[in-house]
């Protein structure tokens, strides 16, 4: 009977959600992102609906003919059975220097990848993702994810949950990376940090002219002891133009290896020396 | 105020809007979706009543947190705003769709500017041309506001013939 008779003002009702919006507002980050992975857990499937049409509306051109001829067909075939035999000596060649490089002290030796897929893209104005592997597969924050496809850095884990990571791509214009600027055939080797430009690619900015920098230089993740162990490769310079408001310093733009929006199998870079 | 429809409508939406779905309708290189959620505030707090009205504008703020990945900025926003479009409603005309795409224009841009400086209190995670993607989201929200808004007024149609209580209605 008392719960018939409660009833709040108006003006009470109000208060009361205004309070609870603040104190969830001001709650650690570590207990909210909780809230959120717990969301994107239960609703997976459902948030997925979609992404396979746009994986194939970006990889595939419109339009291209799905039945060929016949002795398309065929040639089709014959070089799939060469690639096949190829593919069965590498997977040999694998397991044996495998068995090899277990025994020597290479930068990677120390590192073990976690194969993850991207099972959703985060909403609203930032470039993240998330991947299907959490902290019970090892994945921490801080941690350099590979995509599958190119071996380029594409991102940095920025929160984790149990089963689930969530990862900020660097076209996202709040994530900064440390790089080296290297050009092949030469001894070049240029230290700095490189932004997201929010769109599609990264934007090194603040870079003195006096620094000879083309178009076609290559950009490397930096080596961190811990996270990286070695340089890996991003992407290539595309853009290299004075800075508009600072005539002494370059502002480059960077294409990244990986087209983000491709992105479906990727591997994080667990070390265990942490 | 049918709590059982509102909510099924809600969890559609923020799916929607945390999903995949929407980034077929995305356009230009800073991907610019519209935004389901903001219409569901304004249509939800010009056809409640008051106390309905606050609960639906912050529940609609809870989910904009949850498709967003912060919790709370939108919370504050949405529930401030609602309460505000929800005292203004019988000063306001919103027949023509024009008109309701002007409201949602502007509420776009009031909330999410506001949940935006909030976010950047708390994690001062600031984001350059974050202004001209909101205005641009808006835009495109406000475009597609008149259709969505017809669907909820036809979903809400039946609730509307059986209370005539509520006079402020605009389809």
């Amino acid at each position: 009977m008392a719960g018939r008779n409660f009833h709040l003002s108006n003006g009470s009702l109000f208060f009361t959600w205004l309070i609870a919006g603040i104190m969830i507002l001001i709650l650690p980050l570590t207990l909210t992102s909780r809230i959120n992975f717990l969301f994107l857990k239960t609703f997976s499937p459902l948030l997925q609906l979609g992404r396979q049409v746009q994986i194939s509306t970006f990889s595939s051109g419109s339009g291209q003919e799905e039945v060929v001829s016949k002795a398309e067909y065929d040639k089709l075939r014959k070089t799939y059975n060469n690639m096949h035999a190829q593919l069965m000596q590498l997977h040999q060649d694998y397991e044996t220097l495998s068995q090899i490089q277990s025994g020597l002290p290479q930068p990677f030796n120390k590192s073990k990848l976690i194969l993850a897929r991207v099972a959703n893209r985060v909403g609203g104005f930032s470039h993240e993702i998330i991947l299907n592997k959490g902290m019970d597969a090892g994945v921490k924050q801080g941690q350099y994810v590979l995509s599958a496809g190119h071996d380029s850095i594409v991102g940095v884990v920025s929160d984790t949950a149990e089963s689930l990571a969530k990862v900020r791509l660097l076209t996202d214009s709040s994530q900064s990376i440390e790089i080296r600027i290297r050009r092949e055939g030469t001894g070049m080797d240029i230290d700095w940090l490189m932004t997201g430009d929010g769109k599609d690619g990264c934007k090194i900015s603040r870079i003195p002219k006096k620094k000879d920098i083309q178009v076609g230089d290559s950009v490397f993740a930096a080596a961190r002891p811990g996270l990286l162990n070695v340089p890996v490769i991003i992407g290539t310079i595309v853009e290299v133009r004075p800075d508009e408001q600072h005539p002494l310093l370059w502002d480059i733009r960077v294409e990244l290896i990986d087209n983000m929006k491709e992105l479906n199998d990727v591997a994080v870079i667990a070390t265990e020396e942490f | 105020m049918r709590w059982f429809s509102f909510t099924i409508i809600l969890l559609v939406a923020t799916i929607l809007e945390a999903g995949n779905l929407l980034n077929l309708l995305a356009v230009g290189d800073w991907h610019v979706r519209p935004h389901v959620l903001i219409t569901l505030l304004v249509y939800y707090a010009v056809v409640c009543s008051p106390s309905e009205a606050i609960n639906c504008c912050f529940l609609i703020g809870l989910a904009a947190d949850l498709s967003s990945g912060f919790l709370g900025p939108h919370m504050i926003c949405y529930g401030l705003a609602g309460a505000l479009l929800n005292q203004s409603a019988p000063m306001l005309t919103m027949k023509r769709p024009v008109h309701k795409a002007l409201f949602v224009f502007l509420t776009f841009m009031a909330t999410e500017t506001a949940a935006y400086w909030l976010e950047l209190l708390k994690t001062h995670d600031s984001r350059p041309h974050i202004y001209w993607n909101l205005f641009l989201t808006a835009v495109y929200s406000a475009v597609l506001c008149p259709f969505i808004w017809s669907a909820l007024s036809s979903l809400s149609k039946r609730k509307r013939k059986n209370h005539s209580r509520s006079q402020r209605i605009y389809h």
